[in-house]
């Protein structure tokens, strides 16, 4: 799903809210999504993990899609961001920013550690 | 294996897996050609870019319940079945203007025929996943036992009956079977459409083994009908 540096897990949990920025500027393609996450530091995601997430964010009325036929070879199809998807977009956003302040105070809070047991 | 063709059995797995989760062929194309695209961006196989198609297609979370009718599609197969069974046996004795005798192996073969049709519908997801060679050789095991059972049953007639109504009600039921297939098929179409072209992926030749497999009990039908008739004319 990603390059070794991430856990699965923490992936699972931001992929979509990360897909979702990366269709903001504009319609684009899948191919176009992975490596715009792969530039920005998500590691490589593969066909098989994006796709199911796309067809979600679409079912869930956030992306539209269309597709466009190839010069050559196979046709692409582009997603689009809905205003549902925008509005989805913010709430996650701030919503994980608060979460990553959360985490952060709570690993760098020293005094937070359970006392021991007598 | 050469990579076209590991990529097409991959798309062909694929699209056997969404057709057993009842997806439209629409949205099935639409997967394909999706997959495609990617494989087309990225070089890569299908294996490396998507994994298994078994664990692609429930990924994609596309799956919708079983059409409604699907019970009374296997139940007009079924009779459609029973027709060909029994126009095969009334053929030779109504040629030779005999009553049609029923022996027990007789019997007991049409309720072989009878369950194996049924499980074949009932589990036609393990069987369409199945490896084509072990399939046939499960099938042709169990054929052979009961053919095997068949002979060592007496050769006595169970019970007789006209010959004329029983060749008319069997060729009713079958070409009746045929006919509602076909009317089925070309009523709700979904085949698999690419999305750009807005054609049916299989093209022509789709269609035409479609309209073939609607048929193909009345096809088959011909010469074994041919075959009683010389034999007990």
């Amino acid at each position: 799903m990603q390059n070794d540096g991430w856990p699965a897990e923490w992936m699972r949990g931001v992929l979509g809210l990360c897909v979702l920025k990366s269709l903001e500027p504009g319609p684009t393609y899948g191919y176009a999504i992975a490596t715009a996450l792969e530039a920005a530091g998500l590691g490589t995601v593969k066909g098989g993990t994006l796709y199911p997430l796309l067809t979600r964010l679409e079912t869930g009325g956030f992306v539209t899609t269309e597709w466009k036929a190839g010069d050559r070879g196979p046709g692409r199809k582009y997603f689009r961001i809905t205003p549902a998807g925008m509005e989805e977009l913010a709430r996650l956003q701030q919503s994980w920013r608060h979460f990553s302040r959360t985490i952060s105070d709570h690993l760098d809070n020293n005094s937070a550690a359970p006392e021991e047991a007598p | 294996m050469s990579e076209t063709k590991d990529r097409q059995e991959w798309l062909d797995q694929l699209v056997l897996e969404l057709r057993l989760r009842n997806v439209p062929g629409a949205t099935i194309g639409d997967a394909v050609a999706t997959v495609r695209g990617h494989l087309a961006d990225t070089g890569e196989t299908p294996h490396e870019a998507f994994g298994e198609p078994a664990d692609y297609a429930r990924d994609l979370g596309l799956d919708q319940a079983a059409p409604a009718g699907f019970g009374l599609l296997i139940a007009v197969n079924l009779l459609g079945l029973l027709g060909l069974l029994i126009l095969v046996n009334a053929a030779g004795p109504l040629a030779g203007g005999r009553a049609v005798d029923f022996t027990a192996s007789d019997i007991l073969l049409a309720a072989f025929a009878a369950t194996a049709a049924w499980v074949l519908a009932a589990r036609i997801s393990v069987i369409a996943r199945a490896k084509l060679l072990h399939s046939m050789l499960v099938g042709l095991g169990i054929s052979v036992g009961t053919a095997a059972l068949a002979f060592l049953l007496p050769d006595r007639p169970v019970v007789s009956l006209p010959a004329l109504p029983l060749a008319i009600s069997g060729t009713v039921l079958l070409v009746g079977a045929a006919c509602w297939s076909q009317w089925q098929s070309s009523n709700r179409p979904d085949e698999v459409v690419d999305p750009v072209s807005g054609k049916a992926a299989g093209g022509r030749l789709s269609g035409i083994l479609g309209t073939l497999g609607n048929w193909i009990m009345v096809i088959g039908a011909v010469p074994l009908v041919a075959i009683a008739v010389l034999a007990g004319g």
